[in-house]
């Protein structure tokens, strides 16, 4: 069963690790990646952030719809966090979840702030719209206890 | 309902709860009481007040920075006359989130030895980890 599906570049840090785990009672993360397996540095620093008694499991978009689309998923409360946006409408679509929390994505030149953590390029941008049109309902909330604000909102 | 209050020798309170709040978004039933700065020269007497306040509803955990120094001391001489006025020394951050998660299942003094627990195994000396195979973290990540 999936809990939610979450957009975080820094995948596994305080907020998610504690905040949302413990608010959606998940007992199983699953980090989509797809550069995360070739940087190991990384990969150490954000293992150091596993919560106890939550399994985390690592795969790029290949392996996790592999392993969504199969039942061996089913019996965990899954918590899915995914690098990017384009990562998350991937496995949204293949689990076929219709809901997508934006909780961190990063600033870069020429991006477009949509809230205080959420920085869209154009590509990004048309990707949310294309979403919003197929009926997904995507909200921008960093942790539980901050109101959920209406992507439709944001973006004109 | 439970309030937590953090008491330290000068700002590390405020500190402490503008982080906890930052990763865990604000918590009303968290208190700061930086004591001896200007906000906060007559710290006994706010300390109390607040505990009066608090102990009506239910339990006061306070967490002070320093075993042994004057802010402990002082929160220590509430402890005889509140049997709901629990105290902790050595507040850290993971101390504090813990008590916020917490959900109370198993009493009052449940949650604070294990969060205290937790607390403890938050304080790592990372070079060991660099260096060392059989460190917290080198198991790798999970399959499902």
């Amino acid at each position: 069963m999936i809990k939610m599906i979450r957009v975080d570049y820094r995948l596994l840090h305080g907020q998610v690790a504690v905040s949302w785990t413990s608010m959606l009672g998940a007992d199983c993360l699953l980090l989509v990646s797809d550069t995360l397996k070739n940087d190991p540095l990384r990969m150490q620093s954000l293992q150091l952030a596993k919560p106890v008694g939550t399994k985390v499991v690592v795969k790029d978009l290949d392996g996790s719809i592999q392993a969504l689309q199969g039942n061996i998923t089913d019996k965990y409360h899954l918590f899915i966090i995914c690098e990017t946006i384009d990562l998350a409408a991937k496995v949204a679509k293949a689990a076929g979840v219709k809901s997508i929390n934006l909780g961190n994505v990063p600033f870069a030149e020429g991006k477009k702030r949509i809230s205080k953590s959420v920085y869209v390029d154009e590509d990004e941008e048309s990707q949310l719209k294309e979403l919003l049109n197929e009926g997904f309902d995507l909200y921008i909330q960093m942790v539980p206890t901050e109101k959920k604000i209406n992507c439709r909102n944001v973006l004109n | 309902m439970q309030n937590i209050i953090i008491a330290t020798h000068g700002d590390m309170a405020q500190g402490i709860k503008h982080t906890a709040e930052f990763i865990m978004g604000k918590q009303e039933r968290l208190h700061a009481l930086p004591a001896y700065t200007a906000e906060c020269l007559d710290f006994k007497e706010k300390l109390c007040a607040m505990i009066e306040e608090f102990s009506k509803d239910g339990e006061v955990i306070i967490l002070t920075d320093l075993f042994g120094g004057s802010v402990n001391t002082d929160a220590m001489s509430f402890l005889g006359s509140h049997e709901n006025v629990f105290l902790i020394a050595g507040v850290n951050l993971p101390l504090v989130i813990q008590l916020l998660v917490s959900d109370g299942g198993t009493g009052v003094k449940g949650v604070i030895r294990s969060s205290i627990e937790e607390a403890r195994e938050g304080i790592v000396f990372c070079n060991d980890l660099i260096d060392g195979a059989d460190a917290p973290g080198s198991g790798g990540f999970d399959d499902f």
